[in-house]
């Protein structure tokens, strides 16, 4: 059976620039059987991550580029991980606060995994 | 009774963004044989949800794209037993006002589990719509239209349409008679060299994206900044954006950049604003690469991930990048409502094929910018026609 598993991690924990931030996104296949991904929407921090603030608000990040005419395929073993790192990707106008970021994989596409793939949230602080 | 059950999964019902709510539909077959769904089909949430408001009244989703060959195929077999999902992301608009609201899966042709007599319908999963946040504001420019942008076409009045080219020239000869009056009765100079500070909120809810690209479903926001000089002695109207970099380039990878933007994006257009410049003033965009005071940070990555990520070694994407930067709005699959169709079409402009040159509405706020900064209304012309 495949069954993915998503983890985030933030570093630092705590900035004063927005661009500090780098997250890093691990999808794991923790199931029994090899899994074909659209890696696409792990292009892009737009795709592949949601932020919110203190309050719950979604942070709007910029739009992510046109897409490919053919998605790109990748093939993650049993107990495989891809890797998706995105520095920077708190967008420069963020104003200082208390942040969630999570990963949200939502995959898709003919013969490949289908389904959304969300990590626990971890939590940044942006000072000012 | 249809062989296949719906059932909705909503992750988090309460206080949704309407562009972000995301629901699944787990489609389980309990029947003893084969069952069939289109999934390409059923993707569209257009066709298959039932959304309704706190009143019952049916609320509209944005169109479902043309149909491909992949929606008109027999669709996928479901055995005894088994179940797939489908999740749909983003389908709500925006702006939906915020209350309590119920949807449903509710399929009524074969291809999406159902017939017109016995429709595979699922329960009701109610949510509700919180308030929506704007964006901390910019320079507000006078009449920018939220987007999708592009001149509205105005229908000619019967007099200037039975007139054709004479009403042209009157208007024409209007114009020289109070641009004369302007420069030799009021003393009108056309010497000004104005510049403004332009820091516009932009956002833009994606949707209908088709299979394989689900994940583009969503609101995006960014901020347009840029520096506009409008320079009359030289007919000129400069939108300068100052990008401040992060991460390694080489400096040929950045003139390389520079080169493509400035050539994808200058000489194109200009804008036609008043008699100072009676042939228009050109459009020129200028990146400029700072280490302060910059517009916009961009990171420097192995390839264009969004406006704020460019690849080193791109020269293509990184133009459809600068065009957000100015402003301009994704012109693929369904923005804020509007159905361009798959991105990267031959024919696209920038916003749908990076490939290829801007269209004049994607130089919508550089226009309003420069209306608002001359004072007076201005029409985006290609360069090589008549004002």
């Amino acid at each position: 059976m495949i069954e993915l598993a998503a983890r985030l991690t933030v570093e630092p924990a705590e900035a004063t620039a927005p661009g500090d931030f780098t997250v890093r996104c691990e999808l794991h296949n923790v199931g029994d059987e090899e899994a074909a991904i659209n890696a696409a929407p792990l292009s892009s921090p737009s795709l592949a991550l949601e932020v919110v603030d203190a309050a719950g608000e979604l942070v709007l990040l910029p739009p992510p580029p046109v897409p490919p005419a053919v998605p790109p395929v990748e093939r993650l073993g049993v107990g495989e991980v891809r890797v998706a790192e995105f520095p920077g990707f708190l967008p420069a106008w963020t104003p200082p606060g208390r942040y969630r970021v999570r990963f949200r994989y939502l995959g898709s596409g003919a013969g490949l995994f289908a389904g959304l793939i969300v990590s626990t949230a971890v939590e940044f602080t942006l000072r000012a | 009774m249809p062989q296949l059950e719906a059932a909705i999964r909503v992750e988090k019902p309460e206080e949704v963004v309407p562009g972000e709510f995301t629901l699944t539909v787990v489609f389980t077959n309990r029947s003893s044989t084969p069952a069939s769904l289109n999934t390409h089909q059923a993707e569209h949430p257009a066709l298959v949800l039932d959304v309704r408001d706190a009143s019952d009244r049916p609320v509209l989703l944005p169109p479902p794209s043309a149909p491909d060959a992949a929606d008109l195929a027999p669709g996928e077999p479901i055995v005894p037993g088994g179940s797939l999902s489908l999740t749909y992301v983003g389908f709500l608009d925006r702006g939906l006002p915020p209350g309590e609201y119920r949807v449903r899966y509710f399929g009524e042709f074969p291809a999406l589990g159902g017939s017109r007599d016995d429709p595979l319908r699922s329960d009701w999963q109610t949510f509700t719509v919180r308030a929506q946040r704007d964006l901390p504001p910019g320079l507000a420019i006078p009449g920018l239209k939220p987007g999708p942008e592009g001149p509205e076409e105005k229908p000619l009045l019967p007099l200037p349409r039975l007139l054709g080219p004479v009403w042209l020239y009157v208007v024409r000869l209007r114009c020289w008679v109070w641009c004369l009056l302007l420069r030799w009765v009021f003393l009108r100079r056309c010497d000004r060299v104005l510049q403004q500070e332009i820091d516009q909120a932009r956002s833009e809810t994606i949707s209908d994206a088709p299979p394989g690209s689900e994940a583009w479903n969503g609101t995006y926001g960014w901020h347009a900044r840029f520096l506009l000089i409008a320079d009359e002695p030289n007919c000129r109207v400069t939108a300068r954006v100052r990008v401040r970099l992060v991460g390694t380039i080489t400096p040929a990878q950045r003139t390389a950049w520079e080169a493509a933007i400035e050539a994808a994006w200058n000489h194109r257009f200009k804008l036609c604003c008043d008699c100072c410049c009676p042939s228009g003033m050109d459009i020129v965009c200028d990146i400029e690469f700072v280490n302060s005071g910059e517009h916009q940070v961009v990171n420097v990555g192995t390839s264009t991930t969004n406006m704020s990520h460019w690849g080193a070694a791109d020269t293509i994407d990184v133009s459809h990048e600068f065009g957000h930067m100015l402003g301009a709005l994704d012109e693929y699959f369904t923005v804020n409502g509007v159905n361009y169709g798959s991105g990267r079409q031959p024919g696209g402009a920038i916003m749908n094929n990076p490939a290829n040159p801007p269209a004049a509405r994607h130089y919508d706020l550089v226009r309003a910018g420069a209306a608002a900064l001359l004072g007076h209304s201005c029409s985006t012309a290609d360069v090589g026609a008549s004002c």
